[in-house]
Parts: structure tokens; C-alpha cells; sequence
């Protein structure tokens, strides 16, 4: 009996232990032959030796049970071991690539005003005199064209210099009311460490009936536009000038990088200028021939965005598709 | 359009008014600053006298000066030639900090030196004149000794205004005097009226005048008469802060009467207008000329240097004039000509009130010049009558969208110069005062009124509006290049955006197609972008050159951008460039990742634009490598090509493996795909290897394997195997799911449609079991 229970406790494999088991309890193992045996006792001493038969029995079985148990758990254990990775090398080398600021800027002003019910309108990048300047209010000798160097192509056609001919050509194919928004690239000789020859603007135009649409209403759409995209900032109204709105303004944000406490970006006066807006000029209104409506416009230049939300230094960068750029976007 | 605190004191009284006030004042006005500078004169340079002025013993180009400041007579050296007939200068003091410069004492060849006579542009002002600046009392009584920061005119604040353009009006110190007034409610000061004391005989005794009947502008002439005319310092101080720099002095005089008063003026020297007796003509053919011998002058647009005043000229005249801003725009237009300073001014409108140029210039010439000035004037005027306005008080509101008093709107316009005609309970008429050249309609008076009642003042509202399904193509478009573009981000690739212009030579040497010249740009930025783009890939091509150049290793680009046809037709195309390594080197390659294989790329394009096939094709460029070209098909439709940029390209580039998808924007269908009925009985996999022409394209096995029994649900090579013993030929296995959409297939049913596919196979394509 001692010799089993050593054998038992000794046991190393799960093979072993089996071997040990149908030793003991097999058919021809121990305690069936030494059961076999109490037949020969005599009546008397059967319950004692049957008693404690059985009793080393239970013993010899819960002590395997026991080292089964044991055993299980250490091959679980070895195999655990087996499997044991060194998880930190493998930190992933390829990962996702990134939408471009400019482009992902721009998906976000495009959510906020179509939420807003505003509609997408589009238009083309070779616009004509007429839709680019005439109708808008500025004719062949308007001083102001000189703010704007135009591309031109050989057949007089130019390259649009603003968004606001689509404005003009939304006009021309719908009825007002008109709530729309024209995003995409816009062109001008311009090339330097401020400008590019291409960049991206966004318009806004809403046309009701008249005496509908006012200042007012313009004031309340920017400020919160310019809330949703920048977050808490004071927004400021200075009146400005462009041949196709009037009155027209200037919109400020409080500088986002010191707070309004002046800084080199907002060149130490505390605000950023980042729209332009007005009520739509009636001589806009005359050159698409509607009458009796009222309406205001706006339009903002998308990498001026995209260059104050992501603190990015150099407008040409984003033209040149550079990694060491994009990469840190994703 | 420059101003000083010192210059604008004279138009108002803004001495209680700090610098911070005005700048918020002209900005809420519209007057939009973009600059303040301080002008300021460093402590210790003081007012001296020259005393005496001799050659320095040991050196011919420097002069030995003493000077007197006041308290004490210092001995300094000085190099300016102009020293020698100076008498009043400005003096650093030993100690004087200038800009870059402290002064000590200083021993100059042999001779002790205690200062330094300065020239303007040392003291940290504008360059004024060659040599030393020399001091005179058009700056205040001068006092030997006095600070120069004592003097207004040396301790300034230059305000640089960013002026839209169609604010002419404000183009002088009057006109932002006039906007200060407003904010501020307070006067201007009255321009001095003065006695013509002093006065020589009538002009036109000396002078004749001749102006065609149908001149145009309004015209007013003076004369008056000076020997040895100068500028004083105050005013070539001012002009060259203002940023202009005239090589005539009577120029610099006619600048700062109009940058003074907003009126255009111009000085002429008599003795241009002196022939069988002396006359100016004026003469009108699309312009109005002026003439003297020859022509003088174009009216608001440019003055000819031969009638300019010569340096010992003694009389001068004075002209003073006005041109519709709009008609003188539409004149430039039609017939460009050459312009000076005053064209700026005449075509955003200067001021049409000439007598007050005059007046001022009378008042300049009489006291800081000591000029005598001809009686009576030469003159040429008519009256530009303003049209009215009708504004009604409720129209007005609702621009706005705020409530003014109607008494707060008549008070504002009165204050801007308009005049308010009839006015009743829900209306009233209003004409611009004269200089204002932008008042056309009530929207323009609502401007008014907005800018000065203060847009911080009028309370947003939100538009109360009809709504309306406002989701259009362009909206679905939007959705479509959104999805597009974040699956390939997921992909790994970075989004760019590159300029619609590239180069013309570039795209011939590319082999693609280039817009029509007939059709191309006229004025390029730069020879690089001469042209309109037909493809994404050269300017994307060379961003990932130089991505490589810079170092990268494996570059993954994508595109979604306009695109012109020969006819210059606009189109949106998307590209994709997978470049240099497939993988990033890490742990999983040792380091050593292999280059991109074309079988990345697809996967990529799987994943991008869901199932696709490729159909082999030629190469059509010299982009496209001859024998890795590709047709990507879509859904049954062809959206675009997958090709391996070709290998002499690739090496001239010094670019690694390169493979570019063009995708035809148009053509992707992102829509979502309805559904099909699907079979619930066991699908069975089943394999089956060929052998058949090594040359054999897979794309051949497919076309013979079109229009299976409903039983194949889908096939697929997954190997392929050639070696010497199988000689011309290659095996190919390919793996079906077979299923019936009725029941589960018996082995025997299983084996039967093998059976007809391999009978398929062996028919089109020669396939023997392997």
C-alpha cells in the first residue's frame, strides 16, 4: 500500500498515472484480487478487512484523483508556457493612411450646413467672364478685379477665381427659396509663402422672398458655424467690401492660439480672420433676373481652416503630398 | 492708406483718444487696420546748431564740425557731405542709443569725436535725403538742446489701413478724420480759410485758359511764386512715411496735398506753359489732356516729367481736379495707358470738392512755404449731382434685422455728410455727400448704418425657413468620394491633393493626351504648371519621387481631383500609387520587406472597390508597363486601369516597384447591391488540377469556364505549377463550390458536374487531368 501511494505521488506523466490506476482498480488489479480474497477469510474477520480494503481504496482513489488533477493543471501550465509571446514587439508597423486635412476640413463644414438643409450645388472649374465677375457685380473696369489675378485661357474662357459662380448658375436653374452651399477649388496667379495658384473655398448662399432674409439671420449662422468648427471663440462682425454683397463684413474669431492675448499668427490683435459675408448685392440679384427676393451670401477659404484647426505652418505643404505631412494625420 | 496720430491732430482732435481706441474704432467702421508702428526718435538725439564746419586735417571726405547743443559745444566728425551749409541737425549725444548703434566717444583719424550728426534713416525714420537730415521749424520752434522726442513729429504712430475698394473717400487723412469724427462724435477742424495776403497780380494776367467746351473734369487752377522752393522737413517726413519717395519736390508737395485733403493735385513748372505768351489748353478726346508746349498731363491718371517744375523754376501752377472714378475705370479699360500715383485715387473716386484742395494748398504755400500766391483762379467746374435715395424705414429694418430708431438713422446719415431730403413717418429720401462714390441704394445706405450703429449691437436671429429635401446628386457624390476615400485610407494609403496644373512637356513625354492648345491658359504661374492636368498621375508621380528622394521606403498615395480632356471637358478621376516596399520593415520581415507585387495592389483594390477582376491589356502610354497592364473590371463594368509603372520610366524616376490604378470616378458603383436567394444545403469544395499551355492566360480558363451549371457557385485558381518534367506545359488548379440550390448532392452528382467542367476545359482550352 505505501509502495502504491509513493508510486502515486512519484507519478509524472498522465500515461503513468493510468498505468498506476489500472493497476489498482483494473479488472485484475490489486483491490479486485485482494477482494477476491476475502472470499477465503473467514465470516467474522470479512467486515473488518472488506472495511478497511475498502477505505485504502477510497484513500489510493481520491489520492489519484488528486495528482490527475495536479497533472492536468501543470500540462495546461506547460502548454501556457509553450505559448508565452512577448506581446510589445509587435506594436503594428502598417497602419491606416489618412484622409488629407484640406479634404477632411472640408467633409466637415460640408456636414455642418447640410444638416442645416443647405444643398451641395456645383459647378465647373473653366467658368466664363460673365459668371466668374459680370454677374457679380463686377464689370471689365471694376477696380476690384485688381484683388483678383485670373487665369486665362486662349478662347477668353479663365479659371473661376472664387466659388461664386456657382451661386450665379444656381440662380439661373432654380426658383428661390435657394439654401446652398458650393464647395471646391478656386484659382489665382498667386504663388508665394501665403498663396497658392489653387486652394479650396466654400460658398454660402440663401435667397428667400423679400424682407425675409437680414443681417441678422447672417450673423446668427456664422457665429454658430464658426462655434461648431472651432469651438468656444468670441466671433466678430467688421464691415468690409466685396462688389457682391452689401452691406458686407469681415468675420474674426478670437485667436485660437493665445486666446485673444496676441500672438505672431494673429500678427498681436487677438483675432483670426477667417470669412467673408454679406446680403447679396440687388445688382446681383438683377444680372440672374429675380426680383422682389432677399438674401445673404458668404465664402471662406478651406486651408485657412484646415491650417488653424491642425496647426499647420506652410499652405504650399499641403500640395505636395508629403508623408512626413500626411502621416501625422492618421 | 498711411496715417499718423500727428498728421491726423490736424483734421481732429483726437489728443484724449488712445492709439487702441482708434484701431477698434476704424475697424468696427470698416477701415480695416492691418499695422500700427511707433515713430520714435531714440533719447539723446537733441536739436544742435552747426556752428562752424571745417576740412578734417587728415582725411578730405570728412569734416570737422562744432556744434552747439544748448548746454555745451561738442566737436564731431561728420562724412555727410550736406553738412557743410547745414545749420539746424539732429545730434546723438554720446550715450545715444541708435538702432544697432550706441554712441561714444570716438577718435576719427587723429581727431576726437563727441557724437554723431544724424541722417534720418539712423534715427530709426524713413530715409529722407542723401546725407544728413537737416531740422528746420515745419517740425515746432526749435530749441538747441530739445529732445527730438519732444517733438510730435519725431514721437508718432503710424497706422497702416487696409482700404477696400470703394472706400476712395477715405484715401486722404481728411477722409479717416471725417470716419474718426463719426465714431467719436466730435468736429473736424475747419481747413483755414486765409486772406490771400501777399498776393501777386491775377493769374490771369500771367496765364491764359483754354478747355475744350466738352472737358469732363473738374478743373481749378492757381499760381503762385517762390525762389528756391524746398520742401520743409515735415512734410518730406510725412510723405515718406506715407511710403512715397519723389525725385521732384513740387511732386512731393502736389503728394501730400491730396494724401492731406483727398483732392488730386498736381504742380506744373510756368515756364512749361510759356510760348507766345503763356496758356494751358485743355483738350478732351477720350481723356481730358492737359497741354502746355506739349502735353502736360492726363487728368487722374499720370503727369509727364517735362512739365514737372524745374529745380530754379520761380513760378508754379497749381491744379486741382476731379474724374468720375467710374468713367475714368472704363477709360483705362477701353485705352490702358501708363499711370502714376494720382490713377489709384482718380478710379476709387477722390474728392470732387477741388476749391478745398485749393484752399488747403493756399494755406500751406502762404504759411509754411512763404510763397506768394496770384490772385483769382482759372476754373472749369460743374456740379456732380448725387441722386437721391428713397429709403423706407421698414425696408431698412428688415435688412438689417433689428429695430433702429428711425431718429438714430436719420442722425447717423447725418452724421456721415447725407443729406436728408423729405422725410415722413415711414420713409424719407437721402443723397451721399459728394465724396462718396458707393451710395447707390438702400442696401448701400443700410451699410452705412450698420457699420457705424456697430454690427456687435445688432442681435443674430435664426432664419425661420420652409423645409425642403435638399439631398441632390452633388449630396450623393459627396457620400460616394467619402466612402471611396475612407476605404483606401483604411488601406494605408494617405490622401493628397495636388494642383489641377502641370507640365505640358511632362505629359507629351508621358504619352498623354494634352488639352488642345487652342484651348490652354494664356498667363502659367511657372513654366512647371503651364498647363491643365488630363491625368492625376504625373503630379502624383512626382510626389512620390519626392517621397522617395526623402527617404520613404513604401509610398501610398491616392487622388481624387478633376481631370481635363484634349477639349479641355472637366471630370473627376481617382488614382492610386503603391510604390517601394509592399510591407513596412518590422519583426514580421526581418527587417527586409519585399517590394509590392501587382497581387497587393489588387488586394488593395478589393478592398477599395469590392469585388473586381482584371482584364490584360497593351500598354498605351509610357506609364504602362507592356506586360503588367490591366483592365479593372466592376460589377460587369470596366472602371478604370492597374498597371506596373513601366521599367525604363521607373529607372529614369530612380523610383522602386510602382504600381498606379486610374480609376474612371464616374463609373464606381458604391450602391448598395440587392439581394439574391441563397442555397441552405451543404456546399461542397472540390479541386481540380489541370495541365495546359505554359502561355495560357488564367483570363482564357475563365472565358471557358462562363455559363457553369447552377450547381458551381463559385470557382478560383489557388495553384499554379510548372517544372522541366511538365515541359510546355503548367498546372493549374482551381478550386469550385458546388452546390444545388434544391438539394444536398450526392458524391456521384458531385463528381458528375467535375466531370462536364473538365469536358469544358478539355474542349476550349486543351486541359488534360493532371
Amino acid at each position: 500500500m505505501q509502495n502504491f501511494e509513493a508510486k502515486i505521488v512519484k507519478a509524472s506523466s498522465l500515461e503513468e498515472l493510468e498505468e498506476i490506476r489500472i493497476e489498482l482498480f483494473g479488472k485484475k488489479g490489486y483491490f479486485a484480487k485482494e477482494f477476491e480474497k476475502l472470499k477465503n477469510l473467514p465470516n467474522e474477520e470479512k467486515p473488518k478487512v472488506a472495511k478497511e480494503l475498502n477505505e485504502a481504496k477510497n484513500a489510493l482513489h481520491i489520492l489519484l484523483q488528486s495528482k490527475k488533477d495536479d497533472l492536468l493543471a501543470q500540462a495546461i501550465q506547460q502548454r501556457l508556457e509553450e505559448e508565452r509571446l512577448d506581446l510589445s514587439l509587435f506594436e503594428p508597423r502598417e497602419l491606416k493612411g489618412a484622409l488629407h486635412p484640406v479634404k477632411q476640413t472640408l467633409d466637415t463644414i460640408i456636414e455642418y450646413f447640410v444638416a442645416l438643409n443647405y444643398s451641395i450645388e456645383t459647378g465647373p472649374l473653366v467658368e466664363d467672364d460673365f459668371h466668374n465677375f459680370e454677374a457679380l457685380n463686377l464689370p471689365k473696369h471694376h477696380p476690384a478685379r485688381d484683388m483678383q489675378d485670373t487665369f486665362y485661357f486662349e478662347d477668353g474662357k479663365l479659371l473661376r477665381t472664387h466659388t461664386s459662380p456657382v451661386q450665379i448658375r444656381t440662380m439661373q436653374t432654380q426658383k428661390p427659396p435657394i439654401r446652398m452651399i458650393s464647395p471646391g477649388a478656386v484659382f489665382r496667379r498667386d504663388f508665394d509663402l501665403t498663396h497658392t495658384p489653387m486652394f479650396h473655398q466654400v460658398e454660402g448662399l440663401v435667397v428667400e422672398e423679400k424682407g425675409k432674409v437680414s443681417f441678422a439671420n447672417l450673423k446668427f449662422i456664422l457665429e454658430d458655424f464658426l462655434r461648431y468648427m472651432f469651438g468656444e471663440v468670441d466671433v466678430r462682425f467688421r464691415p468690409s467690401f466685396f462688389p457682391f454683397t452689401e452691406p458686407s463684413a469681415e468675420v474674426d474669431i478670437s485667436c485660437i492660439f493665445c486666446e485673444g492675448k496676441g500672438c505672431r499668427v494673429c500678427s498681436h490683435t487677438g483675432w483670426l480672420e477667417v470669412l467673408g459675408c454679406g446680403l447679396v448685392d440687388p445688382n446681383v440679384f438683377a444680372a440672374v433676373g429675380y426680383k422682389n427676393v432677399s438674401g445673404y451670401a458668404f465664402g471662406l477659404g478651406v486651408e485657412r481652416f484646415a491650417m488653424l484647426l491642425h496647426r499647420i505652418g506652410d499652405l504650399r505643404s499641403l500640395f505636395e503630398g508629403d508623408l512626413r505631412l500626411l502621416e501625422q494625420f492618421r | 492708406m498711411i496715417v499718423t496720430r500727428n498728421w491726423l491732430s490736424e483734421w481732429i482732435d483726437i489728443a484724449d483718444i488712445t492709439t487702441e481706441e482708434l484701431v477698434k474704432a476704424l475697424n468696427s467702421l470698416g477701415l480695416e487696420v492691418a499695422e500700427v508702428r511707433k515713430i520714435e526718435v531714440p533719447a539723446n538725439v537733441v536739436v544742435g546748431k552747426v556752428v562752424s564746419c571745417q576740412k578734417h586735417p587728415n582725411a578730405d571726405k570728412l569734416n570737422l564740425c562744432e556744434v552747439d547743443v544748448g548746454d555745451e559745444k561738442l566737436q564731431i566728425v561728420c562724412g555727410a557731405k550736406n553738412v557743410v551749409d547745414a545749420e539746424y541737425v539732429a545730434v546723438a549725444k554720446v550715450g545715444a542709443k541708435l538702432p544697432g548703434l550706441t554712441i561714444k566717444p570716438a577718435k576719427l583719424r587723429g581727431v576726437e569725436s563727441f557724437g554723431m550728426i544724424c541722417a534720418a534713416d539712423e534715427i530709426g525714420l524713413p530715409k529722407l535725403e542723401n546725407g544728413i537730415m537737416k531740422l528746420d521749424s515745419s517740425i515746432g520752434r526749435l530749441e538747441l538742446g530739445k529732445e527730438l522726442r519732444e517733438y510730435d513729429a519725431f514721437n508718432d504712430e503710424l497706422i497702416d489701413i487696409e482700404l477696400t475698394a470703394n472706400r476712395g473717400d477715405c484715401l486722404s487723412i481728411l477722409g479717416i478724420a471725417r470716419e474718426l469724427a463719426v465714431a467719436f462724435d466730435r468736429p473736424l477742424k475747419e481747413v483755414r480759410g486765409i486772406e490771400e495776403e501777399g498776393v501777386k497780380v491775377g493769374i490771369g494776367r500771367i496765364l491764359q485758359f483754354d478747355p475744350d467746351k466738352n472737358v469732363e473734369a473738374n478743373l481749378i487752377y492757381k499760381a503762385f511764386e517762390k525762389e528756391n522752393f524746398a520742401n520743409p522737413l515735415l512734410v518730406r517726413l510725412r510723405v515718406a512715411l506715407a511710403g512715397e519717395n519723389f525725385a521732384n519736390e513740387a511732386e512731393t508737395l502736389a503728394f501730400y496735398i491730396t494724401h492731406s485733403t483727398g483732392v488730386l493735385m498736381r504742380i506744373y513748372g510756368y515756364r512749361f506753359f510759356e510760348q507766345d505768351g503763356a496758356k494751358i489748353s485743355i483738350k478732351h478726346d477720350l481723356y481730358d489732356e492737359v497741354y502746355g508746349k506739349e502735353r502736360a498731363s492726363v487728368v487722374g491718371v499720370v503727369q509727364f516729367d517735362v512739365s514737372k517744375p524745374q529745380p530754379d523754376e520761380r513760378i508754379f501752377v497749381l491744379e486741382a481736379s476731379f474724374v468720375e472714378p467710374e468713367s475714368i475705370s472704363k477709360k483705362m479699360y477701353e485705352k490702358p495707358l501708363e499711370s502714376d500715383w494720382a490713377y489709384y485715387r482718380a478710379s476709387r473716386g477722390s474728392d470732387p470738392r477741388v476749391q478745398l484742395g485749393i484752399d488747403f494748398a493756399k494755406y500751406l504755400l502762404h504759411g509754411l512755404y512763404g510763397a506768394k500766391i496770384y490772385s483769382g483762379k482759372h476754373e472749369h467746374t460743374q456740379d456732380f449731382q448725387q441722386e437721391a435715395i428713397k429709403v423706407d424705414f421698414a425696408e431698412l429694418n428688415a435688412l438689417i434685422g433689428y429695430v433702429i430708431d428711425k431718429n438714430e438713422i436719420v442722425e447717423i446719415l447725418k452724421k456721415l455728410g447725407f443729406t436728408i431730403l423729405n422725410i415722413n413717418e415711414d420713409s424719407f429720401s437721402v443723397t451721399a455727400p459728394s465724396y462718396r462714390h458707393d451710395i447707390f441704394n438702400i442696401q448701400d445706405v443700410a451699410e452705412e448704418i450698420v457699420r457705424v450703429f456697430g454690427i456687435d449691437n445688432i442681435a443674430a436671429k435664426p432664419l425661420v425657413f420652409a423645409e425642403a429635401n435638399r439631398i441632390n446628386d452633388a449630396y450623393n457624390d459627396f457620400q460616394k468620394a467619402k466612402q471611396l476615400r475612407q476605404r483606401a485610407v483604411a488601406c494605408g494609403y494617405f490622401e493628397s491633393v495636388s494642383y489641377v496644373f502641370t507640365q505640358r512637356e511632362w505629359l507629351e513625354r508621358l504619352q498623354l493626351p494634352v488639352v488642345d492648345k487652342k484651348l490652354d491658359l494664356i498667363n502659367p504661374i511657372t513654366n512647371e504648371l503651364d498647363t491643365l492636368r488630363t491625368s492625376l498621375v504625373p503630379n502624383l508621380l512626382q510626389q512620390t519621387i519626392n517621397n522617395i528622394k526623402n527617404g520613404k521606403r513604401s509610398v501610398k498615395l491616392f487622388e481624387i481631383g478633376t481631370i481635363f480632356d484634349q477639349e479641355r471637358n472637366e471630370k473627376q478621376s481617382m488614382v492610386l500609387i503603391y510604390s517601394g516596399w509592399a510591407k513596412q520593415d518590422s519583426i514580421l520581415n526581418h527587417g527586409k520587406p519585399q517590394e509590392v507585387h501587382f497581387a497587393q495592389m489588387a488586394t488593395d483594390l478589393g478592398e477599395i472597390f469590392g469585388a473586381v477582376e482584371f482584364v490584360n491589356t497593351e500598354a498605351t502610354n509610357a506609364l504602362m508597363h507592356p506586360y503588367q497592364s490591366a483592365f479593372i473590371i466592376q460589377r460587369g463594368q470596366t472602371i478604370g486601369k492597374v498597371y506596373k509603372l513601366h521599367t525604363k520610366l521607373q529607372e529614369e524616376l530612380e523610383l522602386p516597384a510602382t504600381y498606379i490604378a486610374e480609376i474612371e470616378y464616374d463609373k464606381v458603383d458604391v450602391s448598395y447591391p440587392k439581394a439574391k436567394g441563397y442555397s441552405i444545403y451543404q456546399r461542397a469544395m472540390r479541386d481540380l488540377s489541370i495541365l495546359v499551355d505554359k502561355n495560357l492566360s488564367y483570363q482564357k480558363i475563365k472565358e471557358a469556364l462562363q455559363d457553369l451549371p447552377d450547381a458551381i457557385k463559385e470557382f478560383y485558381v489557388v495553384d499554379i505549377y510548372e517544372d522541366e518534367k511538365l515541359g510546355e506545359q503548367k498546372s493549374v488548379t482551381l478550386r469550385f463550390a458546388v452546390q444545388s440550390d434544391t438539394k444536398t448532392l450526392s458524391e456521384e452528382e458531385i463528381a458528375q458536374v467535375m466531370e462536364q467542367i473538365l469536358a469544358r476545359l478539355q474542349e476550349k482550352v486543351g486541359a488534360k487531368l493532371r
